[in-house]
């Protein structure tokens, strides 16, 4: 019988067998795949992790917000925005035509333009477009979505008023590096603490965004607050501009400061030519050019023989005549001539026989001594780059002749901040102070850190000689050679000077090439302000009386019509109290130690400026004073309730905020 | 006797594992694919609604593949066959696309006939293997024939050229010459002939020999292992025991290429370590292990031959996909079974658990297709009233080999009375203490009214009537 169903219809044993061998097989192939597995994952990892280390990461910099710069009023003269770089890839834009008109559209400008920086990338991968482009534009690009643009948020160090000051700022590189100027010598304290973060990047070297990696936030930088006004460096600036425009003057440049604090209210340098030649336009002309200072230095010779008493105000001098000879040399007055001068006389005409003869009174010695105390030789010390020191043979390489001629000052080369400073020492009444450009510095809220006080460097003359001094150049003024300086409503005292300008290289003078300058300083009697103007190379009506001297009395024309009546800084009775501190002299030779007795004392009617002290000295400052003092936190003082400068009459509180 | 209905269902383990897989691939496709698709395409969620589609869709088939009987698939095969045959010629005159022809677009998708391909030559070689074994040793003529046939199919899918898949594809079919008996000499002689034929087709190919002449150089030593190769084992040594955690892999940032299909496993071993990859190979032992024993268990040799089959095309695709990323082979282009983002390989492979997780619902059970077979022409007649019923019979199982019972059918009537299933049978037999016995059956067949069957009584080991007629006419 066959059966419809049976055995036959199932797989027989010898399938069945294959079937387990198959088992068999694929069994251990998967264990064999699971032991090659744990060898890369767990036993052999090493050599391929090798390979990740920058694979998938890129580290950026966060850069910090370069700290601001103030000027003494608190208004911005450099400070850092946050802003939107755009470049591109160029490989990854497919079409160079249509994105370039795209950006054309948002960014304006041509399309050729971006089509050039696409197929002229600074590397293969990279071109920059903008450095920074507006919110408005960020956002329509973001939203044009277009193939290829990398965004980079970026730091922008932005000037509010243009290139107002901007020898004395200086600017900051691509790196956002402090180049020049303040920028520069105060890089560590403006830059801050970069930080940085990880990017998380794909194949394609695109990076993004991601959580995953740590990351370290930027410090940002501390403020500083400068000594300049803008107000009257605008001043000086444009006049400055307009002389040398007027004068056809190849550079100007111009220092006004405060002879008594030594702070620099305004600096300025125009030059023709800068805007061409931005190295050229980078230069401060005040602190890093010398020039030979002519009829201005004859200051100091006059001051060094009073001093000495050697003359007398009203010693007369001859002047033989317009033409002395001396070493084989005839040495000549201007134009005129003339016989009989007192000394006096002799600076309003300024007769360079009258000079030379005190200088030769005087000696070589101890005039080199008084031309070292007055600060020449020496750099300022101010807190800007590349300041020079000038130049001075010392006198024992002097000859006669020599010796004659820095009378007179030719044969020497001074800078525009040091002929201010000589003239700050006059008007101060005889004490070198150091120049300075920074007022103090600011912590990121705004809390004062650090302030830089008044420092005195030394005493050179007497208070009676520089009164005497004041009396003779109020009369240059007055009666002399620049009684263009005259202004009605102020007494002003200067002396201009009009130098011959030496070949660079060569012994001798450049015919129709001079240094026309003038230095001076007002009210005459009470001096507030330092001015020094020079011109180089000014053609037709080169004197200083005809080219430095306009300049100088449109600036302080000017700064009398300011809001402030011209008076920014408080008289010098109503200046708070400045802790002045005592510079080690740097000269090589000694000189007089400097007078104790310096320190401006401040009228106990005034409030002084506590901010910047320790409680323990706030605590002294007021103590003969007629005021009751609070205090509140510890530490250093950054605020007080009562203004500085402020006049106490009656008995008030003084709130003090210490941190 | 007490003979108890046995409620057969579906293999759990099987389907408990395919889940398993399914669930690991869903989350790494999203956590290595939306990079991708933010970047190629501007849809970071693209390839993940794409996945999670087609696995919705490939468990529907599951599920209807499941309930239907395997052995209906039998005579679908040919027509199967001739449309998988078209469209492996058709894919050959298309336009490229990734630098091969392996793809074709229908109704808007995309489809990888030779994908297909591989499921409907298990299907077509368990069927003519079956056939041919129940009735007779195959000879070597027939094995010839079968193999021509396996060559042309892997020669179509070579000339895509798709080296990888052609390769899968040989591997199937020749694990089907292998569980089907077929003695080892011709074995031999059947895999010396495809080397001599595929050595030369490498060779011919510009695109394959690079690549394993790359492969080659770089196994000993002298080349550079290549970008993708090199990325796939530096996400696996990333990754370490525990990985680095889910959705932290940092290869998928278009280092790894593929990093959601065929190099899933470099994706998977980044973000959950070792840990992961185990439990990817704990779920491929599970569908070994249930696999080969529903095949073992299958009703019949068809059943026996198709679910071994199915079994080694998942695990063959996974070993060599695996094998791949851990840089034992050349890069193929295949998709890891369950897990890797490729709709024609997830649907396919679901398909195949569908039909693999039927035969398990019938393990141990006669199967009365073969009656059919033997008695067609009696079984297509149209039954009378009075006759077996015209119900399906297929549904529900029955454990009558199990506990010894046999059933035998009978042409004619004509001596015996023929039960009706619905009413007669449960009771004749059991006396009511089964609920329910219900018998394989053929569902649309219809049968003439004289035919009948009856069962071997347990005790005694004889069926009830021994129909002289049926006597007579057998030989």
């Amino acid at each position: 019988m066959k059966r419809l169903w049976n055995k036959e219809k199932q797989p027989e044993r010898s399938e069945k067998r294959r079937l387990i061998l198959l088992r068999t097989v694929m069994t251990v192939s998967i264990f064999i795949l699971l032991i090659r597995f744990s060898y890369i994952q767990v036993w052999h990892r090493r050599p391929w992790l090798r390979l990740t280390d920058d694979l998938y990461k890129s580290r950026i910099q966060l850069t910090a917000k370069r700290g601001e710069i103030f000027d003494r009023k608190l208004n911005v003269l450099a400070a850092d925005i946050s802003t939107v770089a755009l470049s591109a890839d160029p490989t990854r834009i497919k079409d160079f035509a249509q994105t370039a008109a795209k950006l054309a559209a948002i960014l304006g400008g041509k399309a050729e333009e971006y089509i050039h920086l696409f197929r002229h990338p600074v590397s293969p991968r990279y071109t920059r477009i903008r450095k920074s482009i507006t919110e408005p534009q960020n956002r329509a690009l973001q939203k044009a979505r277009i193939e290829g643009l990398i965004f980079m948020e970026d730091m922008m160090r932005i000037h509010p008023f243009a290139d107002l000051g901007f020898q004395v700022l200086g600017i900051t590189d691509a790196e956002h590096t402090g180049v020049g100027g303040i920028e520069q010598v105060f890089e560590t304290v403006l830059s801050g603490q970069d930080g940085w973060a990880y990017l998380q990047k794909d194949a394609l070297n695109r990076r993004f965004t991601s959580a995953d990696y740590p990351k370290e936030k930027p410090v940002d930088g501390e403020k500083l607050v400068l000594t300049l006004d803008y107000s009257l460096q605008v001043i000086l600036e444009e006049e400055l501009r307009a002389g040398m425009d007027r004068h056809q003057a190849k550079s100007a440049s111009g220092v006004l400061m405060d002879p008594f604090t030594g702070e620099v209210l305004a600096m300025a340098s125009v030059s023709q030519g800068a805007e061409k030649d931005p190295m050229l336009a980078m230069q401060n002309q005040a602190v890093q050019a010398s020039f030979e200072p002519g009829s201005t230095f004859k200051i100091v010779t006059v001051a060094a023989a009073l001093e000495e008493r050697i003359v007398e105000p009203q010693t007369l001098i001859h002047c033989e005549n317009g033409a002395y000879v001396l070493a084989g040399q005839t040495i000549h007055d201007h134009d005129k001539s003339y016989g009989l001068l007192t000394v006096a006389q002799i600076m309003e005409q300024s007769s360079n026989i009258g000079v030379v003869k005190i200088g030769k009174k005087l000696g070589k010695k101890k005039f080199y001594e008084y031309i070292r105390s007055f600060g020449f030789g020496n750099c300022t010390g101010i807190e800007l780059p590349g300041e020079t020191p000038g130049f001075c043979r010392p006198h024992y390489r002097w000859d006669d002749f020599t010796a004659a001629a820095i009378s007179f000052g030719q044969g020497l080369s001074v800078s525009t901040l040091q002929m201010a400073c000589m003239a700050s020492v006059i008007a101060n009444g005889g004490e070198l102070v150091r120049p300075r450009i920074v007022d103090s510095i600011l912590g990121s809220s705004g809390n004062q850190i650090r302030k830089f006080p008044k420092a005195s460097i030394r005493r050179v003359i007497s208070e009676q000689t520089a009164r005497t001094m004041r009396t003779i150049l109020e009369g240059v003024v007055e009666r002399g050679i620049a009684k263009d300086a005259a202004i009605v409503s102020v007494p002003v005292a200067g002396k201009t000077g009009t130098a011959e300008k030496a070949v660079p290289g060569f012994k001798g003078y450049q015919p129709g090439a001079h240094v026309s300058s003038f230095v001076g300083f007002w009210p005459s009697v009470a001096p507030r302000y330092v001015l020094t103007v020079v011109l180089n190379e000014p053609r037709h009506n080169y004197y200083a009386a005809y080219s430095a001297v306009p300049v100088f009395r449109r600036v302080v024309e000017r700064m009398c019509h300011l809001p402030e009546a011209g008076w920014i800084l408080p008289r010098p009775e109503d200046r708070p109290q400045d802790r002045s501190i005592v510079l080690s002299d740097l000269r090589q030779e000694p000189v007089p130690a400097a007078d104790p007795g310096l320190r401006v004392k401040g009228s106990p009617h005034v409030m002084p400026d506590l901010r910047g002290m320790s409680k323990r000295e706030a605590m002294l400052e007021l103590a003969d004073r007629n005021i009751e003092v609070r205090v509140s936190g510890r530490g250093i003082v950054v605020s007080q309730s009562i203004p500085p400068g402020t006049r106490v009459k009656d008995r008030r509180t003084c709130h003090l905020i210490c941190q | 006797m007490i003979i108890r209905q046995e409620k057969k269902s579906v293999d759990r383990w099987l389907m408990g594992s395919v889940l398993v897989l399914l669930v690991l691939g869903i989350l790494c496709v999203y956590s290595a694919s939306t990079y991708w698709g933010a970047d190629r395409h501007g849809n970071a969620m693209l390839f993940m609604r794409n996945h999670l589609i087609r696995v919705v869709v490939g468990l529907m088939g599951l599920v209807i593949l499941s309930n239907m009987p395997y052995y209906r698939l039998r005579s679908w095969t040919p027509c199967f066959l001739a449309v998988a045959l078209t469209l492996l010629i058709l894919v050959l005159f298309l336009p490229a696309f990734h630098g091969s022809r392996s793809s074709l677009v229908m109704f808007g998708k995309r489809f990888q006939p030779s994908e297909f391909m591989k499921l409907i030559l298990i299907l077509y070689l368990s069927a003519v293997f079956a056939k041919a074994l129940d009735t007779e040793r195959l000879d070597s003529k027939q094995i010839g024939i079968h193999f021509g046939m396996l060559l042309m199919t892997v020669a179509l899918v070579f000339m895509e050229p798709d080296l990888g898949s052609a390769v899968v594809l040989f591997l199937v079919g020749f694990v089907l010459f292998v569980i089907a008996g077929i003695e080892w000499r011709l074995l031999m002689k059947m895999s010396g002939a495809i080397f001599l034929i595929l050595l030369p087709g490498i060779l011919l190919f510009k695109h394959q020999r690079e690549r394993v002449f790359a492969f080659l150089a770089s196994i000993f030593g002298k080349g550079e292992v290549e970008h993708q190769a090199r990325h796939s084992l530096i996400g696996l040594a990333r990754g370490g025991i525990a990985g680095v955690g889910y959705g932290e892999g940092k290869e998928k940032f278009l280092f790894l290429p593929e990093p959601f299909s065929d190099f899933i496993l470099a994706s998977l071993g980044e973000e959950w370590g070792f840990i992961g990859i185990l439990v990817v190979f704990l779920g491929l032992l599970v569908i070994l292990w249930r696999g080969y024993r529903i095949a073992m268990r299958a009703p019949d040799r068809y059943g026996y031959l198709l679910a071994g089959g199915i079994t080694s095309m998942i695990l063959i695709g996974a070993l060599i996909n695996a094998a791949v990323v851990v840089r034992l082979l050349p890069t193929t282009g295949l998709t890891f079974p369950f897990i890797s983002y490729g709709g024609s390989s997830l649907l396919v492979h679901l398909a195949a658990v569908g039909i693999l997780l039927n035969i398990s619902k019938n393990r141990g059970l006669p199967n009365t297709d073969y009656a059919y077979r033997r008695h067609p022409e009696g079984m297509k007649s149209a039954a009378e009233p009075g006759g077996l019923s015209r119900r399906p019979l297929y549904r529900g199982s029955s454990i009558l080999r199990d506990c010894g019972i046999r059933m035998r059918f009978f042409e004619s009537a004509s001596e015996r009375t023929p039960l009706s299933l619905s009413q007669g049978l449960p009771r004749a037999l059991t006396r009511g203490k089964v609920a329910d016995i219900n018998v394989f059956f053929p569902t649309d067949r219809r049968f003439p009214a004289d035919c009948g069957w009856e069962l071997q009584n347990p005790q005694s080991g004889i069926f009830p009537a021994e129909n002289a007629a049926l006597k007579r006419k057998d030989p």
